[in-house]
């Protein structure tokens, strides 16, 4: 029971961990990471969903996808091995405002950390995936589950989608 | 990563791929079947991929991820939670086996994280924290499972001796 | 004369590979034939040849339907576009087919980049929650718990991944 106890003292002390982040917006943190050396960037805007769910090009399984997003930005690194790669997990917990968001769970063993993080408001979601080698920042009025069985449709409609 | 890159790479690890699932699988169809479907699942996300990530670390990654899976929705688990429980191996299994065939049926019949992280560590020859990578678990489970997989195979090694 | 080697503390605990035991520097004669045959068993592993299978069977199929569909899809849109010279003008034809041949390749390469950052987001949320899920039953010891964190107030916490 005190085990118990101890470890639940601890899950709650690295759940609060992160309180202190910074003052930037995510948008301007995005802007900050892709100007470091050995990254590439990736951005869609709302328009362009609002086009990938109107086009007829795009599967039926994915067009529900695209109709519920309005964001996605992804920055990732690359060449890894040079000392000029960025820790971008660092970076972006030092310098964004994650006010308002809950962390939903985090994941470290000794080469790896993994965070996720969630927004919910009325005009819509916004999530988080941070971890050392790409940052992801959905936003829009889709769910996790939905993310979640996003792996399984994939692996059902990729193929006839030429994934 | 380029499409000749991949390749390339993942040729290389063929065999490491082949012997993990065989090892977390244990049927040859399988294990085959597994390192085919991982490849393919790899190759359609190649442009993700960096080369200069450790390319072999998450491939055996992907297939610890894949074969478990596997397991899972065949049932060869009566039980999710029972991960750790062993099952017993039909005697006429062990029927004209030698010494060394009999330590291999003993190593089939550990738990799946102690199969693997023997199969990694002793079999394959990889250091605990190239082990930790791979199943996603700490240093120290990857050596406690380890542990617990050697101590058993010395105790069903003591057992074959004693009964000669 | 070297110190000899307690097997049950050094090897079983997972200190020592069994590379890094040498023979005749064991305890008894037990310890030395477990190690002897140990090794043999991981040296038949490491002989046994692997199955001559084609890796990239299952990604050369894809490969096929997508060149397949690929073709399909050309031709299709070919024949909308010789559909739309008989009924427009020739003027209205030049603009049309212009805007048509880059729009769709700009818009299949967005789509293709959008999926696969899904994907990956996908893969790594499941990932994690199945990690979370083998750590919290049978895989990790107890103390490693802390590797992992999952806040207890979030929508999640009832997410029943093997349900989906």
């Amino acid at each position: 029971m005190k085990t118990k106890l101890i470890v639940l003292v601890l899950l709650i002390i690295s759940a609060t961990g992160f309180a202190q982040n910074g003052e930037q917006t995510i948008d301007s943190t995005f802007e900050l990471l892709k100007a470091q050396k050995n990254i590439s960037y990736f951005d869609v805007t709302g328009e362009m969903f609002k086009m990938l769910s109107e086009t007829k090009e795009t599967e039926a399984e994915f067009k529900d996808y695209m109709r519920k997003l309005t964001g996605m930005k992804m920055v990732r690194t690359y060449n890894r091995h040079d000392n000029g790669t960025p820790d971008i997990y660092k970076l972006f917990m030092q310098n964004t405002n994650l006010k308002g968001f809950s962390r939903l769970m985090t994941s470290e063993t000794s080469t790896r950390k993994i965070s996720f993080y969630q927004k919910k408001s009325k005009a819509g979601n916004e999530y988080l995936l941070v971890q050392s080698s790409a940052i992801i920042y959905i936003t829009g009025t889709i769910d996790l589950k939905s993310i979640s069985e996003f792996e399984q449709v994939m692996n059902i409609a990729g193929s006839a989608f030429d994934m | 990563m380029t499409d000749s890159d991949f390749e390339k790479q993942i040729l290389q690890y063929k065999k490491k791929l082949y012997r993990f699932a065989l090892s977390i699988l244990k049927q040859k169809e399988d294990a085959q079947d597994a390192v085919q479907e991982v490849v393919l699942r790899m190759w359609k996300k190649r442009e993700l991929l960096n080369s200069d990530e450790n390319f072999e670390s998450y491939c055996m990654n992907s297939i610890k991820n894949y074969a478990l899976d596997l397991l899972r929705k065949k049932r060869n688990f009566q039980n999710y939670k029972e991960f750790t429980s062993t099952g017993n191996i039909a005697p006429e299994e062990f029927e004209n086996k030698d010494l060394i065939e009999r330590m291999q049926l003993f190593l089939k019949q550990l738990p799946v994280q102690q199969r693997m992280t023997i199969e990694l560590k002793d079999f394959q020859g990889y250091e605990y924290e190239e082990v930790s990578a791979i199943l996603e678990i700490s240093v120290n489970a990857a050596r406690v499972n380890v542990s617990r997989g050697r101590k058993r195979l010395y105790e069903k090694f003591k057992e074959e001796i004693s009964n000669g | 004369m070297a110190k000899k080697i307690k097997i049950a503390e050094e090897f079983l605990e997972g200190k020592l590979s069994v590379d890094e035991i040498e023979a005749g520097n064991l305890e008894n004669s037990m310890d030395e034939e477990f190690i002897d045959t140990y090794r043999k068993v991981i040296s038949k592993n490491s002989e046994e040849e692997i199955p001559n299978f084609n890796l990239f069977e299952k990604t050369a199929f894809q490969q096929k339907k997508e060149r397949s569909n690929s073709f399909k899809r050309t031709f299709s849109y070919a024949a909308t576009v010789v559909a739309l010279i008989g009924f427009f003008s020739l003027f209205f034809y030049f603009s049309t087919i212009r805007k048509q041949h880059t729009q769709p390749v700009k818009i299949a390469e967005t789509q293709k980049e959008v999926i696969q950052v899904l994907l990956l987001f996908s893969e790594e949320l499941n990932k994690t929650l199945k990690n979370f899920d083998e750590a919290t039953t049978a895989f990790q010891p107890f103390a490693d718990y802390k590797n992992y964190s999952i806040e207890f107030n979030n929508p999640i916490k009832n997410f029943k991944i093997n349900e989906l």
